[in-house]
C-alpha cells in the first residue's frame, strides 16, 4: 500500500452553532484517485476551503506529507504542492488563456524588478520555462489553440479545463478538484473524466469533489461520504454504493425503518 | 479608426518608431511658440502621472483617487533636496521617487486588506494629509509661502533652462516610465498584479502573496509620481501645497479613465486629451472639472472600457510574439 499523504485529523468548521465540518478523519493515499460525496450543504467545499487555508479551522489538523499544515495561509499551500480549482469558476478572466497558466508558475518562478526590467538571463531562463511549460500543459488539457483568447471567452467545460491547467501549472502533489463536471453535457463529462485519469496516471494524487455519481464511482479508488458535516462512510465504490447510511442520506430513510 | 488600430497592430514596431519620430519632430515646429512647446510639456508631464496611476488602478485594481499626495511628496522632496542640500536633479529625480514610494509602503501596511471604496477613501484622505501638512509644518517645508528658487537642472554641464529643453526631458522620463513599465508588466510581477485584479482569492491560491504584491505594486506606481513631482518642482522652479489638492488628484484620475486603465496606451490618450480640451475651452476655466466629469460620462456612456482601453492596442502592451486579434477578444 502506498503512503498517505494527505490527512485530516478531527476537523472541524463551525459557523456559530452550524457544524458545517464536524470530526472528519479522512487519509489520502499518494497516488489515488479519492472521492468526496454528499448531498447539497453536506460541507464538502467547506472541507476544501479547511484543507487550502481558505477559512480558518475551528478544531482538528490538517498533515500533508506528515507534515502539520493546519492554518497555513493560502497562499503558501500551493508552494508546499497542493492546488486546487474551484465549484464556481475563478479564473482570471481578462487575462488570455495563456497568461493564466503563466499565472500558476508563479512560485516556481524567481524574477525580481530589475531582472524583469534589464531582462537578464534568469528572466529570459523563467519566461522560457514559463512559456514553453504552459504551452505544453495547454496541450495537454486540449487548449493550445485558443492560448491567445481571452479567458472570459471560453466556453463554460473549457473554463473548467483551463481552471485544472492552471492548478497543474504550480505542479502540485495533490491536485484538488471542486466539481470539475458541473453543468457539463455527458460529453464533456467523459473528457474532464478522461483528463482526470489522465493526470492521476502521471502519479498526482487527485481528491475530487463531484455530484455525478457514474463519474465518481467510474474514477475513484476510496469515496469518502459527508453528510451534515459528518463522515458517514468511507471505502471502495462497491462498499459506498451498497452502504445503508449513504442511501439513506441520499434517499432519505425507508418508511418504518 | 479600425483600419488605424489594425495597422498598428500588424507594425509594432514600426508604429512605435512613427511615434516617436513626431515626438522628437514637435518641439523643433513649435520651437518659437512658447505657449505650445508648454501644452506639450504638459501632456507629456500628466502622461508620466497618469502611466503612474494606471499601474496601480489599471493593473493590480487597487483604488487609489489620491494621487497627487504621492505627486506632491515628490516635488518637495525635490524641492528640498535642491535648495537646502544642493542636490542636483539626476539624483533628486530617484530619490522624490524613492521617497513618495516609501510613503505610499507607510500608507499600504495598514490599508492592505482594504478594497474598492474603503481603500479610495484612505487614499483620499491621505492626499489631504500630504498637503495639509505640507501646508502647516512651516519650519520644515516653509508652509503656505512655498520653496521658491529651484535651479535649473543641468544635462553635461548644459543647463536646462527653456521649455526646449524641458520638453526633451520629460520626453525621456516618459519614455523610461512606459519602457519600465512595460517591461515589469510583461514579467511574473506584472502577470501578479494583473491576477490579483481579475481574483484575489484565485491569486492567492495560485502562490501570490496577494498582499505583499498589492503594496509593492502600489510603491512601484507611486514612484512615477514621485519622480514627476521632481520634474514639476525643476520646471516650475517653485513649488507650494496649492498645486496638489485633490482636484489634482481627480484630474489624474480622470485621464485614466478617459483613457482606458489597464492598456499602456490609454492614459497617455486621456492625458493628451484632458491637457488639450481645457486649453481649447479656455473661456471656460473655471469649469475645467466640469469639462472632465463630463468627459468621463460621455466615455461610460459610449466607451466603458476608455477610449483606448479592453485591448483595442492590446498588440503594444504585452509583448506581441503571436498576432492578437485573430481571437474573440479584439
Amino acid at each position: 500500500m502506498s503512503d498517505v499523504i494527505l490527512e485530516t485529523r478531527a476537523l472541524s468548521k463551525h459557523f456559530g452553532g452550524l457544524k458545517a465540518v464536524d470530526s472528519v478523519d479522512m487519509s489520502v493515499r499518494e497516488g489515488t484517485i479519492h472521492g468526496i460525496i454528499g448531498p447539497n450543504g453536506a460541507g464538502k467545499t467547506t472541507f476544501f476551503n479547511l484543507l487550502t487555508g481558505l477559512i480558518e479551522v475551528t478544531r482538528g489538523a490538517v498533515l500533508f506529507g506528515g507534515r502539520d499544515i493546519t492554518g497555513i495561509p493560502p497562499e503558501r499551500v500551493a508552494g508546499i504542492g497542493m492546488s486546487r480549482t474551484f465549484q464556481n469558476i475563478k479564473l482570471f478572466r481578462f487575462m488570455t488563456v495563456l497568461d493564466n497558466v503563466k499565472v500558476g508558475f508563479h512560485t516556481r518562478t524567481k524574477t525580481g524588478l530589475l531582472g524583469a526590467v534589464v531582462r537578464n538571463a534568469a528572466f529570459r531562463a523563467d519566461e522560457t520555462f514559463v512559456a514553453e511549460q504552459g504551452l505544453e500543459l495547454l496541450d495537454f488539457v486540449g487548449l493550445r489553440k485558443q492560448a491567445y483568447n481571452l479567458a472570459a471567452n471560453l466556453s463554460y467545460g473549457t473554463q473548467r479545463r483551463l481552471e485544472i491547467a492552471r492548478a497543474l501549472a504550480t505542479d502540485p502533489k495533490v491536485l484538488l478538484l471542486d466539481e470539475p463536471a458541473a453543468g457539463m453535457n455527458p460529453s464533456e463529462k467523459s473528457e474532464v473524466m478522461e483528463l482526470i485519469r489522465k493526470i492521476s496516471s502521471l502519479g498526482r494524487t487527485i481528491v475530487v469533489i463531484e455530484h455525478d455519481m457514474k463519474l465518481i464511482m467510474n474514477l475513484c479508488d476510496v469515496i469518502t461520504v459527508l453528510n451534515q458535516g459528518l463522515k458517514i462512510c468511507e471505502g471502495t465504490p462497491a462498499e459506498v454504493r451498497n452502504d445503508p447510511d449513504v442511501i439513506s442520506a441520499y434517499l432519505g430513510h425507508a418508511r418504518g425503518a | 479608426m479600425k483600419a488605424l488600430v489594425r495597422m498598428v497592430q500588424r507594425h509594432g514596431t514600426l508604429s512605435m518608431l512613427c511615434a516617436a519620430g513626431v515626438l522628437l519632430a514637435v518641439p523643433f515646429l513649435i520651437r518659437g511658440n512658447d505657449y505650445l512647446l508648454r501644452i506639450a510639456i504638459n501632456i507629456l508631464l500628466y502622461s508620466v502621472l497618469a502611466t503612474s496611476l494606471n499601474m496601480i488602478n489599471g493593473y493590480s485594481g487597487q483604488f487609489n483617487i489620491g494621487q497627487a499626495g504621492f505627486y506632491c511628496i515628490g516635488a518637495y522632496t525635490a524641492a528640498i533636496l535642491a535648495t537646502r542640500y544642493g542636490v542636483g536633479f539626476w539624483l533628486a529625480l530617484p530619490a522624490s521617487g524613492l521617497i513618495a514610494a516609501l510613503s505610499s509602503v507607510l500608507l499600504g501596511i495598514p490599508t492592505a486588506r482594504l478594497r474598492g471604496i474603503f481603500l479610495a477613501i484612505c487614499t483620499l484622505g491621505f492626499s489631504e494629509i500630504v498637503r495639509l501638512t505640507i501646508l502647516n509644518w512651516i519650519e520644515f517645508t516653509r508652509g503656505p509661502m512655498g520653496i521658491p528658487g529651484i535651479p535649473f537642472p543641468t544635462f553635461f554641464g548644459y543647463e536646462i533652462s527653456s521649455n526646449f529643453g524641458f520638453y526633451f526631458l520629460i520626453l525621456t522620463i516618459a519614455a523610461v516610465t512606459l519602457f519600465v513599465c512595460h517591461r515589469v508588466l510583461n514579467s511574473r510581477i506584472g502577470r501578479a498584479w494583473i491576477a490579483i485584479r481579475e481574483d484575489e482569492l484565485a491569486a492567492k491560491s495560485m502562490g501570490i502573496p496577494t498582499t505583499r504584491y498589492k503594496i509593492y505594486n502600489l510603491a512601484f506606481g507611486t514612484f512615477w509620481a514621485g519622480a514627476a513631482g521632481c520634474f514639476y518642482a525643476y520646471l516650475s522652479s517653485y513649488v507650494s501645497a496649492d498645486s496638489f489638492t485633490l482636484d489634482e488628484g481627480f484630474a489624474i484620475l480622470c485621464m485614466v479613465l478617459v483613457g482606458g486603465p489597464g492598456s499602456l496606451i490609454g492614459p497617455l490618450v486621456g492625458a493628451f486629451f484632458l491637457v488639450v480640451l481645457p486649453e481649447m475651452f479656455r473661456f471656460l476655466a473655471e469649469y475645467r472639472l466640469v469639462i472632465f466629469g463630463l468627459a468621463i460620462l460621455v466615455t461610460m456612456h459610449v466607451r466603458p472600457q476608455g477610449i483606448a482601453g479592453g485591448g483595442v492596442f492590446a498588440a503594444i502592451a504585452p509583448d506581441s510574439e503571436e498576432p492578437a486579434g485573430k481571437g474573440a477578444a479584439s
